[in-house]
This record gives C-alpha cells, structure tokens and sequence, in this order.
C-alpha cells in the first residue's frame, strides 16, 4: 500500500513536471541586449514624435478653414490660433500613433511636453520652433528640439503674382536637407472659406521634395490672376515645409495687404 | 514475497524518477532555444544606424511610399559580409507586406531585430541575418 502512494506520487511529479514544461514559455540563453533594446526602444518613440511634428503640420495647413473662418486684421490673433490649432493637431497625432505603437510593442508613451512658438514677419507667420518631450511606461524618454527660420517676400509676375519664402528648416541644430512642401490658396467669402491646392498637396505623400545641400530652401509659388489682382485681399497663402524624419516642421501663413501683381 | 515487492516497488520508483529526469532534461533542451547574439545584435545596430541617419526612411518608404528595394539592398550589400545571410522584410500596418528581399538566408540559424516607424500608415521593417 505504501509503495503504491509512492508510485502514484511519483507519477504525478511525473505528469506535472511535464505539463510545467511544455506550457513554459520559450527562452533563449545568453545574455540579453539591453543597450541595443533600449537604444532602439527610444529611437521608435523619437521618430513616433518627429513624425507627428511633420504630419501635424500637414494636418493643420490641410484644415486652415478652422482659424481662417473669421479673417482677423490683426496678425497676432492669427499667430496664436496657429500655434494653438498646431498643438491641438500634434496632439492628435502623437496620441495616434502612441496607440498604435502600444497595440505592437505593449509599451505605453505620453506626451509630457510640448511648446510651439510662432513668429511673426511682414504679411506673414510661421511656426518657428517645436519642443516635445514622451516618456514611455518603460522608462523610456525621448524628445525633439527643431527650429525654423522664414522670410517671406511677395513678387509682382505680370499676369501672376508671386510668394517666394525663403526656408530654413533646423533638427537639434543640424540644418535640414531634404524637405517636402507643398502650398494652397486660401479664400475667406462672407465667412465661407474655400481652400485649393497650387502647389502639391497638403499629404506627405503627394508633397514636393526639395533637396539643397545648403539647407537653405526656396519655395516659389504663383498666385492666379483673379487672386493677385485684389485690392483688399480675401485670401491667404498657406506653405508647409517639414523635413523627412527629422521633426522639422513649419507652416507659413501669408496674406498680402494689396495687389501683388499686373503693375 | 514481501520483500521482493518491496524491492520492485522500489525499482519502479527509480525508474520513474530517472526518467522523470530524463524527460525533464530533453524538454528543457527544447525549451530554450539557442540563439546567435552576435547576429542579433549586429541586426539591431544596422537598424539604429539607419534610423540615426534617415536611411531607414528609404528604406521603408521611399520617394513613392511603397518602400525602396534596391536602395534597401545597397544599404545591406555595403553592411553585410558576403558569408552572411539575410532576410529584410517591410511591412505596412495597414497594406501587409511591402517587400522582401533576402540573400543566402537560413531560417534555422536565423536572428534579428525590427524596428517600428509610423509615419503615415506605419511599417515594421523586420531585417534577419544568418550564418
């Protein structure tokens, strides 16, 4: 009687080390690379950032109607909703992809930080600068630091009239390359905007690219005839330009004071 | 009579508890697996080199979205010893496989890393070398 508990005990050791180890889930041996791990687990969320950065911008010249619907004559309450509407759209970006980010890796990033600035030139603003800051529930912190410089001037063309915006896109100080623009014409009529592409496409997949070694890029755009002829402008000029996985982003909003053109 | 049982019992147990052992030995071979790190690693700094230099953005997009081949395959070639297989493939959250292109690869001696981008629809880009 007592050998047969012994067996049975023995048996079941038996049974249950097996189903142990086939349920065990697999490892591998050796070391683990954690620097590699770590290194490529913060390069993802930094291009999780630098592409929200671009696409935001995209997405904000896309929906200008949002802050052009009420034209306003005085340019800083123009640059305060850009900057505004700019964040707004950032965040819906990065919330975005954060999630689709956590759906592959289980790994959940916030938006810590975000400061967007927005300059002002004659007829024209811009967003200059983009600081962001995610952390990540495993510890991981990542951010971008990118800068833009813009002049804007407009050009009589005859028949045409003219934008020409000289563009200085910078990422952690290194100036930018290789960018992709694109540009439209916004019109605001009793209210009613209506917006049309004259340049490409506000999508980074329908974008120009414009590579200078320089980094410093000239966008050059025409305005139609029944446009540049306005005595009182109704209509805005808006121009995107961001880098390609840099997070370098600006969007240009220009509005002429007078006829830019048949002079 | 009593004592042979005893003496067999004994036996049995033994012998189950051997084989217990046995068994044990055989699975936890199974269970883990050996893995070429150096292979893994090297796969992980190609990816971080790509993504530190932009490259990994032709890679995986290109000028038209649908990802650069031959761009990618240069990229490898220049990186990659001739006695080293590998196997990169792109994927597009949305669409599935973009390409794949490979050289010399085998499955069995096989490691990589990937790396994620979500730029617009997103991609896996999957790069797995092999000895």
């Amino acid at each position: 009687m007592r050998g047969q508990v012994l067996i049975g005990v023995a048996v079941l050791i038996f049974v249950i080390t097996l189903l142990l180890l086939v349920t065990l889930p697999k490892r591998t041996i050796g070391p683990t690379v954690d620097i590699e791990n770590y290194t490529i687990a913060q390069l993802e969320v930094e291009q999780i950032l630098r592409n929200a950065a671009e696409e935001a911008a995209y997405s904000t010249a896309n929906t200008l109607e949002a802050i052009l619907t009420t034209p306003t004559e005085n340019p800083q309450d123009l640059a305060s909703s850009l900057k505004e509407y700019y964040a707004e759209q950032f965040n819906v970006m990065f919330t975005d992809k954060a999630g689709a980010y956590a759906a592959l890796r289980g790994v959940l990033c916030k938006l810590d930080t975000l400061d967007v600035e927005v300059s002002e030139g004659n007829n024209y603003v811009y967003i200059s600068s983009i600081y962001a800051v995610a952390t990540c529930d495993n510890g991981v912190m990542a951010f971008i630091n990118t800068a833009a410089h813009v002049e804007l001037e407009f050009k009589d063309l005859g028949a045409f009239g003219g934008v020409k915006a000289a563009v200085n896109l910078t990422s952690d100080q290194q100036q930018i390359q290789l960018i992709t623009y694109a540009a439209a014409l916004y019109n605001v009529t009793n209210g009613v905007t209506y917006g049309f592409p004259i340049m490409g496409s506000f999508n980074p997949a329908e974008s120009v690219w414009y590579f200078n070694i320089t980094g410093l890029h000239y966008i050059q755009v025409a305005v139609p005839p029944e446009y540049c002829m306005m005595a009182t402008p109704t209509y805005y000029i808006a121009i995107v330009a961001t880098s390609v996985g840099e997070g370098a982003a600006t969007v240009i909003i220009a509005q002429p004071t007078g006829n830019i053109c048949g002079t | 009579m009593k004592g042979q049982a005893a003496l067999f019992e004994a036996a049995l147990l033994t012998v189950v508890i051997i084989l217990t052992f046995v068994v044990a030995q055989f699975l936890f071979k199974v269970q883990y697996v050996q893995s070429d790190y150096g292979l893994k690693i090297d796969a992980e700094r190609i990816l971080i080199h790509w993504a530190n230099t932009g490259v990994i953005y032709a890679v995986a997009y290109g000028v038209t979205g649908s990802g650069d081949p031959q761009y990618a395959e240069a990229a490898l070639e220049s990186l990659v010893p001739p006695n080293i297989g590998y196997n990169l493939t792109v994927i597009s959250l949305t669409k599935g496989v973009v390409y794949s292109i490979t050289r010399n690869f085998n499955p069995a001696t096989a490691e990589g890393a990937t790396f994620i981008l979500m730029r617009g629809d997103g991609r896996i880009v999957s790069l797995q070398l092999s000895r």
